[in-house]
């Protein structure tokens, strides 16, 4: 820390933006953004994958979750998230069967043990959970189960990034990379957050001191004028990333277009579930007539995950919006902005 | 976490006194021993072992202080009862997660 208060240059605005969930919470947990240099900004971005998940996929597991003959096995994170009109958490009151996961592995546990029922997993996660979601798949289709299937959301960093670049809401100046995307991806994917857009990029690992270090490194970045990916997370991330896992991604899940919830559609950044594996495609096999989807208007979890706006600025927050009964999916997540300010920085210092 | 045991693709990994199975089929070929990145049941990532322990010190170190609700480890006693289906009687169910 004190080097970065002696190297920040008192004439330079440094504005940093986090893109993962993890680092949201290392940041808040350690008090590290309030100890940072008056110049030296960090803005939370879209890092969160259930905050990022459209209203309508929430309501299409909904109404999946209503189905007699389907058990929906999913991440706890997405057991509270609001839909148009319920959540899965109101549905297992009506009797739905819902039923939480550490692992995808889980939930063809429960496909084996429940032959007469359809298994749904709904796919949330990026570059580190969809490898999991993908290895599953194989397996599920290399034992020859017939009643589990995914409901994809998974989605790729890449296209976010650029896309907060170019939207030219926010002067950002670098990124802090995810972690343990870059673990499975390498760190590649953001050369081209330097070498065309000039943003420095560090990746970074998870503990305060990973945290401060990767700051460190971007400041030193932007007092010399350069723009380049640097890896702080050496001990996790290899440059080339896991080629197995890669491999997963590219069988199982083919890119597409899909809308992030708060910054519109990203062209390239959904995996869905490939032909190869459309028998277990729950979007596929298991369509669903949808109602029209229903935002509340007072939240404003859009623009929070945009960095426009920060949770103080949402009228609900704190007040009608809490983790206990959350209107957004901010707030619900455990990485969610809404949710990591609500529980370090409720009031504003 | 540690790899303190290998059957096929699955296997037990270990990080302060926690032990759960994970899936190895991302990591190969891997031995008992190696540090791994673990995350929703599968190691996703070899991890150098020097880094490893210098970083398990520091969590060591850190969670000493740290509030135990906030810790990020799943307790297994917590799992199980997530396995439960939901009574048939409506109402009865709170849905208290």
């Amino acid at each position: 820390m004190d080097l970065i208060r002696s190297e920040a240059d008192p004439e330079k605005t440094y504005t940093i933006m986090e893109v993962c969930g993890g680092h949201t919470i290392t940041l808040f947990r350690y008090g590290i953004r309030s100890m940072l240099p008056d110049n030296v900004h960090l803005l939370s971005g879209p890092g969160c994958p259930v905050c990022v998940t459209s209203m309508e996929f929430i309501d299409h597991v909904i109404e999946l979750s209503k189905r007699d003959d389907v058990i929906i096995a999913s991440f706890g994170d997405l057991i509270r998230v609001p839909g148009s009109r319920s959540s899965l958490q109101k549905e297992r009151t009506e009797c739905a069967d819902v039923r939480v996961c550490y692992s995808p592995l889980d939930a063809l546990v429960i496909a084996k043990d429940n032959p007469e029922k359809k298994v749904v997993f709904p796919g949330i996660g990026f570059e580190t959970t969809a490898p999991t979601i993908a290895s599953t798949i194989k397996r599920a289709s290399e034992k020859g189960l017939k009643n589990f299937y995914v409901l994809s959301a998974h989605k790729t960093m890449p296209g976010a990034m650029k896309s907060l670049v170019e939207g030219g809401e926010l002067a950002l100046d670098a990124f802090l990379c995810p972690g343990h995307v870059s673990a499975i991806t390498g760190t590649h994917i953001y050369d081209f957050l330097a070498a065309d857009y000039g943003k420095p990029c560090v990746v970074s690992g998870f503990e305060p001191v990973d945290m401060l270090q990767s700051i460190l490194m971007i400041i030193r970045q932007m007092n010399e004028g350069r723009s380049v990916v640097e890896n702080q997370y050496n001990r996790g991330v290899k440059q080339d990333g896991n080629s197995i896992a890669q491999d997963l991604l590219a069988e199982v899940f083919t890119p597409g277009d899909v809308e992030w919830r708060g910054l519109g559609v990203i062209p390239g950044s959904a995996l869905f579930i490939s032909e190869k594996y459309s028998d277990f495609d729950a979007a596929k096999v298991l369509p669903v007539d949808l109602p029209p989807v229903r935002e509340n208007p007072g939240c404003i979890c859009g623009d929070i995950m945009r960095g426009v706006k920060i949770p103080y600025d949402c009228k609900l927050f704190g007040k009608a919006c809490i983790p206990e009964n959350p209107s957004g999916s901010c707030m619900v997540s455990d990485e969610g902005t809404c949710a990591t300010y609500y529980r370090y920085a409720k009031v504003k210092i | 976490m540690k790899v303190i045991s290998v059957d096929g693709y699955m296997g037990t990994v270990e990080a302060m006194g926690v032990r759960r199975e994970a899936d190895l089929a991302m990591v190969q070929p891997v031995e008992v021993g190696t540090y791994v990145l673990v995350h929703a049941g599968f190691a996703i990532q070899t991890i150098d072992e020097e880094e490893a322990i210098a970083s398990m010190d520091a969590l060591r170190e850190l969670t000493e202080h740290a509030d135990a609700e906030e810790s990020q480890l799943f307790e297994e006693e917590e799992r199980s009862r997530f396995f439960q289906p939901p009574p048939k009687e409506p109402g009865e169910e709170k849905g208290n997660l």
